[in-house]
């Protein structure tokens, strides 16, 4: 399934859909500056899988925030797709959340108040697309997810993995660039977990999107094309994942 | 414009609806906070609109007449000349105030007599009981009596009155005399009868107050005001009114907008304190919905379309609240009228009131919105990165301090053009806005001061059930110091006007003070005066005063003639001051009511023919525009009396003795024709009684004023006063009551957790309720003592400011209302989470892992 190829090559390559330069995140802590990232920089190709792994406190879900344009960086820049996210204004960034950039939530996140099939249709619903297209979009994802049957179930009604199910569907229903999932099994059982993760892969390969997993699991981990271990905000591995060769890049990178 | 297209988007809308669905009455909930003030301000708005056109409808039978002329004095032939040339028909009406003695029980009552010539009223008619009394008393000779003085002395129909040397059988009951009210009555019952046996009666003598009214039917009704204003001239010369139905009308109208601002004022507090719950609730709600708005933010929604969502949601529910009290409003429109019967001289034709239910549904609509800005906006602080980080999140606290004082100008804004609108007075409301924000924020300091005291108090004595009890008023989210506030506002209200009206009647009671007089007696004749005195002395009375009172009218000012005085129009004085007939006394020294300001008094003059030195009351000395040193001329029965001020005094009109503007020295009146004034001191009311008997006996032209039965009268008639301004008070205590339910709903998962995780340790079903019930007592407790605590300070400085009085509260009736408002709070919290043992552990803690 998946071809490993050297670093060097895949750096060399211009297909990035995500560039991320000398990334630098602090947060006031009281009187004190923390520092959660410290000069990240890589890039993603398009249509890969990257696993980003790590301790807690490492900077994982920090750097997950920054490349999906949910937050600011104090320095450095985030590029999806040649446009320069870290500087853009909220309302150029809400367009590109909904255009080019799906996520999937360790805690699911979804609206408690709406059913399943109205959460499913929020993304493509807010482009103005027409009622009936969204609503037949929606119903033939969540009938691949496997809850065709619990379309007017509202979240409460679900078990924890069929509410992971309907943020699968919300997620790919608008046809991301980029899906990003932070630690989508982090709250399910091993065998939920497991196929929650398998839906994930094989949406993931029909519609050729690029996945980005923040995860704990070094399985799920090693299912990517890709694993960058990040250690007290800095990047200490980036390897094809089953390798572990360190990044020779790290090497001149580190401090 | 973005904002617009974004709010009126197709998605924001379906959005809205859908979020909306699930939990529509826990929404419904939030917003019915206003549904109280709604209901208060249409039953107002609307009521108004009933009288307004209740007197349109009868505004000719509120006068009885199309033109009415009216003088203290009788007509003089220029006035009888232009009132003949008129045409028509014409009736007459002298009224004045009278002893009349119930012969069957031997009791006397001041009562206001008015003898009438002709078909009087023209417009309506009096209703008595027989019907056909109204017209046949004047034919008969006989008398009609208010019915409310029959059924309380026990009189019939039949039975005698004495009025003055006359005896006349009572043919009537008399129920309602067109144009005025049934409160008409606590000053005195009326009597009806004919003016041809007013000579006989020998009730008209010197120093008798009396009003002559002549009234008119005019062959064209419309020339009534052309009329008015031709007899104006010859009507100020000779001081004789008139009063067109126009004029009439305008003067109820302009009552009745008075009343209807104030009240609706009131009601306007019930509706304010609505929009503090609302917003309060809204600010749970939206801290609630903040995990949902982050995720929103994720999937590419932008703040202002997720603030319209929520927006329109706030919206709707302010509308059904609105809704829901108008209708409220329309229900008790009808029963607004029982409020004010008494004070009403005709029946309401009630109908409904478009424009009132239109602003009700405004204001209700705009309260809800407007107050729920702040924690709307505060959705714009609500970053996505929180569905990755769950932290402990305020939207509001996150806002910059421009956002924050720029909404809470906007909501102030917004409350004062809705207050300028009701009231009709940029300035008014202006002050009236600024004591409300005071009077918020003194109640809301006094309710984080008690919440603090409490939290500081050491319970380690006290058993689990009060100490959880009590944290429970300090839980995560509770709306603790809004809930005081709104019940403390209601309290406040009502405890201040209950206070103040018992001030109010201590201040004129005097049963309490041995030093001061029960009864009043005046119009004693000259001849009359020591008989009278006699009479007091021998039932044991004491004489307090004996004053002799001489009429006199102002013949020039300042040398000039009143006449010329009052056409020139570069001098601005009071009419009403150039006008009146003054009673004047004579003394060689000031009495304890009246303290000298300015000048000297000299207690003796040179005679009649002297300039004399007078002392003039501060109180008209700017109607008349006076200084030490200006000169003044009375006519006195005929004779040209010239004065000069020497001195101004304050006088203290409020004591029950006779006061006197002008006061004259000895030396000077001793022989001008006067009648005379006693105020006498009984030791008990058996006394008095004997004392006005026979007084009224012997001399029945003597009018006696009995200070008990007028302190009653007046207390009557502030009970119904005060009564309709409580009961707009009440819509404030009832929005405390709904906040109360709304937060309760809104802590009602967390209420339920709690309450799950007590009994998961160990805690049984009573040991839960306890707490519960600690916590909704605490809470009412909490609520009186912050009401009560204001309402407190403002009476006692109403009492030390203005009363001049001690202040002691009535306690007893500041207790009763308090048990009603814990009460109420109680059972409130139980209905609100009576649920919470209906839900079994292990659900609520299923439900918790998502």
């Amino acid at each position: 399934m998946l071809q490993s190829c050297s670093l060097k090559q895949i750096v060399q390559m211009d297909n990035f859909i995500l560039e991320v330069n000398q990334l630098r995140k602090t947060f006031n802590s009281g009187s004190k500056e923390l520092t959660v990232l410290k000069h990240i920089s890589f890039n993603i190709e398009s249509g890969t899988s990257c696993a980003i792994v790590g301790p807690s406190g490492s900077g994982k879900t920090t750097l997950l925030g920054l490349c999906a344009g949910l937050d600011q960086p104090s320095d450095g820049s985030v590029t999806l797709k040649g446009r320069n996210i870290s500087s853009m204004d909220e309302s150029d960034l809400s367009e590109v959340r909904n255009r080019q950039i799906g996520f999937v939530f360790q805690s699911f996140q979804l609206i408690t108040t709406l059913t399943a099939l109205e959460n499913v249709m929020v993304p493509i619903e807010l482009r103005g697309t027409p009622y009936r297209e969204v609503e037949k979009k929606a119903i033939k994802l969540l009938n691949e997810v496997g809850l065709g049957d619990r379309l007017d179930h509202y979240p409460n009604q679900l078990s924890g993995g069929e509410q992971q199910r309907v943020g699968i569907a919300r997620a790919f229903i608008h046809q991301p660039d980029i899906l990003f999932a932070d630690e989508p099994t982090g709250n399910l059982d091993g065998e939920t977990g497991a196929q929650i993760e398998q839906l994930l892969f094989e949406l993931n390969e029909k519609q050729g999107t690029t996945l980005v997993i923040v995860t704990h699991d070094k399985t799920l981990a090693e299912k990517c094309d890709r694993i960058i271990e990040l250690k007290n905000g800095r990047i200490l591995t980036d390897s094809l994942a089953g390798n572990g060769i360190p990044n020779p890049v790290e090497a001149t990178v580190a401090e | 414009m973005k904002f617009l297209r974004t709010f009126f988007s197709p998605f924001t809308w379906r959005l809205a609806y859908r979020d909306a669905k699930p939990q529509w009455k826990s929404l419904l909930l939030y917003t019915s906070a206003v549904i109280a003030g709604v209901a208060a301000l249409v039953a107002i708005l609307s009521f108004r609109n009933d009288v307004l056109l209740t007197v349109d409808d009868q505004s000719r039978e509120l006068l009885g007449a199309d033109l009415e002329f009216q003088s203290s004095q009788t007509y003089p032939d220029p006035v009888n000349a232009f009132i003949d040339s008129i045409g028509g028909s014409n009736a007459s009406l002298i009224e004045f105030n009278s002893m009349v003695q119930f012969l069957s029980t031997g009791d006397t009552r001041l009562s206001q007599i008015r003898a009438v010539d002709g078909p009087f009223p023209f417009y309506g008619t009096i209703e008595t009981v027989p019907a056909t009394a109204a017209e046949e008393y004047q034919s008969t000779n006989s008398v009609l009596l208010e019915q409310s003085t029959m059924r309380q002395f026990n009189i019939s129909v039949g039975d005698s009155v004495q009025i003055g040397q006359l005896t006349l059988p009572i043919s009537g009951e008399l129920r309602s005399v067109p144009g005025e009210s049934a409160a008409f009555s606590l000053v005195g019952p009326r009597v009806y009868m004919s003016a041809s046996l007013l000579e006989e009666s020998g009730l008209l003598q010197r120093g008798s107050r009396v009003e002559y009214k002549e009234y008119l039917m005019l062959d064209d009704p419309a020339s009534a005001d052309r009329l008015a204003d031709e007899f104006r001239p010859l009507g100020r010369e000779h001081s004789v009114r008139t009063e067109t139905v126009a004029e009439e009308k305008e003067d109820y109208d302009e009552i009745v907008n008075n009343l209807s601002k104030f009240l609706g004022l009131i009601a306007f507090i019930a509706l304010l304190l609505g929009g503090l719950g609302v917003a309060s609730a809204v600010y749970v709600y939206i801290r609630r919905k903040t995990n949902a708005v982050a995720t929103l933010r994720c999937l590419g929604m932008t703040s202002k379309q997720i603030i319209s969502a929520f927006t329109l949601q706030i919206g709707m529910m302010g509308l059904t609240g609105a809704a829901i009290g108008t209708i409220i409003g329309l229900v008790l429109q009808s029963y607004l009228p029982l409020l004010f019967i008494e004070f009403l001289p005709f029946d309401i034709v009630q109908s409904i009131s478009v424009p009132a239910i239109l602003l009700g549904l405004f204001l209700g609509v705009t309260i809800s919105v407007g107050f729920s800005i702040l924690p709307l906006i505060g959705i714009s602080s609500i970053s996505p990165m929180l569905t990755l980080k769950s932290t402990e999140f305020s939207p509001l606290k996150n806002l910059s301090s421009l956002a924050k004082w720029s909404t809470i100008t906007i909501m102030f804004t917004i409350v004062l053009i809705l207050i300028t609108y009701i009231i009709e007075s940029f300035l008014a409301a202006l002050f009236f806005s600024g004591g409300l924000i005071v009077s918020i924020a003194l109640l809301w300091g006094t309710a984080l001061l008690l919440m603090k005291a409490v939290k500081g108090l050491r319970l380690k004595s006290f058993s689990y059930v009060w100490r959880q009890g009590t944290a429970n008023l300090f839980r995560p989210n509770n709306q603790t110091p809004m809930l005081l506030t709104t019940l403390g506002m209601g309290m406040l209200l009502i405890g201040t006007l209950y206070l103040s009206q018992e001030m109010l009647l201590d201040r004129i009671s005097l049963q309490s003070n041995e030093d001061l007089p029960n009864i009043v007696l005046y119009d004693i004749q000259t001849d009359q005066n020591s008989g009278v005195n006699e009479i007091i002395n021998q039932q044991g009375g004491a004489i307090l005063q004996n004053v002799p009172i001489i009429s006199m009218r102002l013949n020039s000012w300042k040398g000039r003639s009143v006449g010329d005085v009052r056409s020139d129009t570069t001098v601005n004085l009071s009419g009403w001051a150039l006008r009146r007939e003054y009673r004047v006394t004579y003394r060689d020294s000031l009495v304890e009511s009246e303290t000298l300001l300015e000048g000297e008094w000299i207690g003796e003059a040179d005679g009649i023919n002297s300039v004399v030195p007078i002392s003039v009351a501060e109180q008209i000395k700017d109607d008349l525009d006076l200084a030490i040193g200006d000169s003044l001329s009375f006519n006195v029965q005929g004779v040209n009396v010239n004065t000069v001020i020497a001195s101004f005094r304050d006088v203290d009109f409020q004591r029950p003795q006779p006061n006197f503007f002008i006061l004259f020295p000895t030396n000077v009146l001793e022989n001008a024709p006067q009648f005379f004034a006693t105020i006498v001191r009984t030791d008990t009311d058996e006394q008095a009684y004997t004392i006005q008997q026979e007084i009224v006996s012997d001399y029945p032209n003597i009018s006696a004023i009995d200070l008990s039965i007028a302190l009653q009268s007046v207390q009557e008639f502030l009970d119904k006063i005060s009564m309709a301004i409580q009961f707009m008070a009440l819509f404030s205590i009832i929005t405390g009551l709904i906040v109360l339910a709304s937060s309760i709903s809104i802590s009602r998962k967390q209420r339920t957790r709690e309450s799950v995780l007590l009994r998961t340790l160990g805690a049984i079903k009573s040991q839960v309720t306890r707490i519960q019930t600690i916590e909704y007592v605490l809470l009412g407790l909490l609520a009186t003592l912050t009401g009560l605590l204001l309402a407190f300070a403002a009476s006692w400085s109403l009492a030390y400011f203005y009363f001049d009085l001690a202040f002691v509260p009535d306690v007893t009736a500041m207790l009763v209302l308090s048990l009603v408002i814990i009460l109420a709070a109680t059972l409130i919290g139980w209905t609100g989470s009576r649920h919470i043992f209906k839900k079994s552990p292990i659900d609520v803690l299923r439900s918790e892992v998502g």
